[in-house]
């Protein structure tokens, strides 16, 4: 195992390395300017102080010099300094990971809580009520939006009740309660939605495994319905749910954008958006590197989970 | 255990259906208001709406607005609405002191300093902090809309010398910038002045540099004297110094501490800034050394606090302002371009102000590359301008309430709107009469064109989509690109967009940038390469003239060849729909068109005049 955990971080690297020259293309293929965006509506900048100020952010310089200094920077953890704020692009990422984290977190354990019970439930219980309404739920899901239920759940108690989520973020160390109203709606509807996916395959894998010979066996030697359920079958159910839910944690770490917008969760996401629209450049590479690094890690995780749920897989 | 083979999904797809069925028949309507009357800028007594300008006959005039049918609806004249909801009322009431202003908005920014940005979201921060030389008035028993009322900021007074080239200004002694290190509360003096200009001419990338470019230098005989040097007379300086987008002062020992402004904002304003938390809120306590001036500071500002909360998301911000958490929102655009959004809101809200804005000039325009076929020809943006059916965008965007005007502010030229019928004929919809210029001019089967645009607000595709429906008649192919937000300002800014593009217009008092910085061939703010002798012959004129009646009298003839050329082809501006809680007394809204007018809330201007009732 321990040589297996390294290989794979060893093979980070040319990983990361992908991703940077990805980002670092993709980025400046993108019409637009830095500079124009900052000027707007507002006036006008000479094309001579224009020229003067791509050469002090290092604009003028040829591709490949830009990026070399800037991943001369990123080995040493430094991934730049915003072009509008200053503030350098590390800093800034810290400062979101908390909501982004959190958002995450919470979803990620709402589904879960809800996708696996369900998803035994209905499958032990196929063709019932109970599996007809889970299913009912699996197909809404899926097929509602999430940007949709998430404005009728914004505008819709403030039509009726005069409510609105409280104004201004805070932690849940501050404010406990504020925090979970907070956070609360988007983590429920994200968890809802990723829920409908991991419940779906929680059922089907555990209906699979529930026809093995050796839960015949089980049943044959009359063991309880519960130990069946949830010794034997959901262990081996669970591997491929794990994955989906690795998946959906990934995703969101990346930053949910359009619950954040909804909500005014300044998240991963939104900053990584901004970027875009404003062609902050380190903002944009920063943040997409940072992901990058994320997901692998959660990848290995993952990758390591599945030996502790099932002892035949092995690493070598 | 059942192990059944699956049942159809007819059942809970059923119900899928069903539920949005049900969401869309629930679903507030989107209807716009169809309109009988045009608008016709005069102002009329009417008892449609109730009559009187008081606050309560105001908040009497919302319910029964709000009470009425699409169909009564329909039938109150324009005028009426911005007769009882005009931005122009009296004063509320005795100022108190007290209590905490909140209000969200969608514009945050990226950083503090306003030599490099001066977009809306850093600048209605920055005017609560800093101050001016000289700021335009909105003070209720002086506010007017359609005229900017210069008044004194840092300067008490202020005169040109008869040759125009000398602006002397008188400073308010015993001024302090904010006890804010690294100021520490010393006193303002015409060093700081002078210093500012410099810093806004010399700094690389300073946006304002060409604002500044009749200034040569700034003179200091005294602490309290400031003396502009000019280039040459600068009638418009005194006006562009008002500018809420540009020219604040600044203090010198946060730029030798920090290197620039990006991180601190400290001022000589009103308001200290007490905390900002980047995409989350942004906090301001009165400064209390403000009011030492006396006279008209005195006692200001009323309110202790100002909270702005950063929310992107409009439902988001239109929840908070139903639940009572905000006294006013700031939407994308700046105010609801559609009545029935309005009264929408109203119906939750039903305790608030409404304030209906007529524009000045017009809206948003279709700017043209006029050094490049076909719109070097006269004759075919002629044809284009005459093909447009702004009724029709009138009717269908803006719900019958919208105003036809070219980009001047006419204030500066009329005593009185002109009507869309004065304008000539180039802005009447005429079809035969396109057709057969657009066949002089060597495109009787027309041609294929591309408008770019930036989604400001949803109405700009929608006039654009029946622009497009229009010039089809004309056998012009009008291709409609939507560009994100950092494209469609590059483009736009450097005069570069392909062909023709949606474009804003100035937004100021400064009266030169609707001639000289708009239309002049060597201006850098010439966004549609417009190059014509006579355009610049005139603007330097107007430019140069210190006669304000021999100055107006250019202008009127500028006004009639832009008419005639048709350098840009104004649309249709629609009226602005603002809605504030009724416990905001004092605050003075959007004055239509020219953004210098009192922007208490929007731009962050005046704020000193605002107090709430408890």
């Amino acid at each position: 195992m321990r040589e297996y955990v390294l290989r794979r971080l060893l093979l980070t690297i040319p990983v990361l390395l992908g991703v940077s020259i990805g980002i670092f293309s993709l980025i400046r293929i993108v019409p637009g300017d830095t500079l124009m965006a900052m000027i707007d509506q507002s006036g006008s900048v000479t094309p001579e102080d224009l020229t003067k100020i791509r050469s002090q952010m290092g604009l003028d310089k040829p591709f490949p010099i830009q990026y070399v200094t800037w991943m001369s920077g990123v080995v040493r953890g430094d991934l730049g300094a915003s072009y509008w704020t200053g503030k350098p692009v590390t800093d800034e990422l810290i400062q979101r990971l908390p909501v982004t984290m959190q958002l995450a977190v919470m979803a990620i354990v709402i589904s879960i809580v809800i996708a696996v019970p369900v998803g035994v439930l209905s499958a032990i219980r196929q063709d019932s009520f109970m599996d007809y309404i889970s299913r009912l739920f699996v197909v809404g899901g899926l097929s509602f939006p999430d940007f949709w239920i998430g404005t009728l759940v914004v505008v819709f108690p403030s039509v009726w009740w005069h409510y609105g989520a409280p104004l201004g973020l805070a932690s849940f160390a501050e404010d406990p309660v504020k925090n979970l109203l907070q956070f609360g709606p988007p983590a429920l509807i994200l968890g809802v939605r990723f829920s409908a996916t991991a419940m779906r395959m929680t059922r089907s894998q555990m209906l699979e495994v529930l026809r093995q010979d050796y839960i015949r066996t089980a049943w044959a030697k009359g063991l309880k319905e519960r130990a069946i359920v949830y010794r034997h079958a959901l262990k081996n159910a669970l591997i491929p749910v794990i994955t989906i839910l690795g998946t959906q944690f990934r995703v969101l770490l990346g930053g949910t954008v359009i619950m954040e917008i909804l909500f005014s969760l300044p998240g991963l996401g939104t900053f990584i958006v901004e970027g875009i629209r404003l062609r902050d450049y380190p903002r944009v590479q920063g943040g997409v590197m940072y992901i990058a690094v994320l997901v692998v890690f959660i990848n290995l995780a993952v990758d390591v989970m599945y030996a502790r749920f099932d002892p035949r897989i092995r690493y070598k | 255990m059942s192990m059944g083979r699956n049942r159809s999904y007819t059942v809970p797809l059923g119900f899928v259906l069903a539920v949005s069925l049900l969401a869309m028949a629930c679903s507030p309507s989107a209807q716009p208001t169809q309109r009988q009357d045009q608008p016709s800028g005069q102002q009329a007594q009417s008892q449609a709406v109730g009559k009187g300008q008081t606050l309560e006959d105001r908040l009497a005039s919302v319910k029964k607005l709000i009470s009425m049918s699409s169909a009564e609806l329909r039938k109150v004249p324009t005028d009426d609405l911005l007769q009882m909801f005009t931005n122009t009322w009296p004063c509320e009431g005795t100022p108190k002191r007290g209590g905490t202003l909140k209000r969200a908005t969608s514009a945050d920014f990226p950083h503090m300093d306003p030599t490099f940005v001066t977009i809306d979201g850093l600048m209605q921060h920055a005017n609560a902090v800093y101050d001016r030389i000289v700021q335009t008035d909105a003070s209720c028993d002086t506010f007017k809309a359609d005229k900017a009322v210069i008044a004194p900021d840092l300067a008490k007074s202020w005169e040109f010398s008869p040759d125009g080239k000398r602006l002397t200004f008188k400073l308010y002694e015993g001024v302090k910038w904010q006890n804010v290190p690294p100021v520490n509360g010393r006193e303002f003096t015409s060093d700081d002045i002078k210093w500012t200009i410099e810093h806004y001419k010399t700094t690389d990338g300073s946006i304002t540099k060409s604002t500044l470019d009749a200034v040569e230098k700034v003179e200091t005989p005294d602490k309290y004297t400031a003396v502009f040097v000019l280039k040459q007379p600068a009638w418009y300086l005194m006006e562009r110094l008002t500018g809420f987008r540009q020219l604040v002062m600044l203090p010198k020992e946060v730029k030798e501490r920090d290197g620039d402004f990006r991180r601190a904002m400290i001022g000589t304003g009103p308001f200290i800034l007490k905390e900002f938390r980047e995409n989350v809120s942004i906090t301001f306590e009165r400064n209390p050394d403000y009011e030492k001036r006396g006279g008209w500071f005195k006692d200001k500002p009323y309110l202790d606090r100002m909270e702005v909360f950063f929310i992107k998301d409009e439902a988001q911000m239109l929840a908070a302002y139903r639940s009572g958490q905000v006294h006013y929102v700031r939407t994308g655009g700046g105010a609801f371009t559609s009545l029935g959004d309005a009264i929408a809101l109203l119906k939750t809200r039903p305790d608030s102000h409404l304030v209906v804005e007529a524009p000045f000039a017009g809206g948003w325009r279709l700017g043209m590359r006029l050094d490049q076929k076909p719109f070097d020809d006269v004759r075919v943006r002629r044809a284009l301008s005459m093909a447009m059916d702004r009724q029709v965008i009138i009717d269908q965007v803006y719900g019958g309430l919208g105003v036809v005007l070219p980009d001047i502010l006419w204030p500066l030229i009329f005593d009185k709107q002109p009507k869309q019928e004065e304008l000539g004929p180039y802005y009447q919809f005429n079809l035969p009469q396109a057709k057969k210029l657009l066949a002089e001019a060597g495109y009787a089967n027309g041609f294929t064109t591309e408008v770019t645009f930036f989604r400001y607000g949803s109405d700009i595709p929608d006039a654009l989509a029946v622009i497009k429906e229009n010039w089809k008649e004309l056998g012009v192919t009008l291709n409609i690109v939507e560009q994100d937000y950092a494209l469609y300002n590059n483009l736009l800014a450097k005069a570069d967009y392909k062909q023709m593009t949606s474009a804003w217009g100035p937004s100021s008092a400064d009266a030169d940038v609707y001639f000289y910085e708009t239309y002049h061939s060597k201006s850098s703010n010439n966004r549609y390469r417009v190059s014509d002798p006579k355009a610049d012959v005139l603007t330097e004129k107007i430019r140069l003239e210190m006669d304000p009646v021999k100055r107006r009298t250019l202008m009127k003839e500028f006004w009639d060849l832009n008419l005639d050329q048709v350098w840009a082809i104004p649309r249709v501006a629609g009226l602005g729909f603002r809605i504030y809680d009724q416990k905001i007394r004092n605050h003075r809204g959007r004055g239509g068109g020219a953004d210098n007018r009192a922007n208490s809330l929007d731009h962050g201007a005046q704020v000193q005049n605002i107090w709430l009732a408890q």
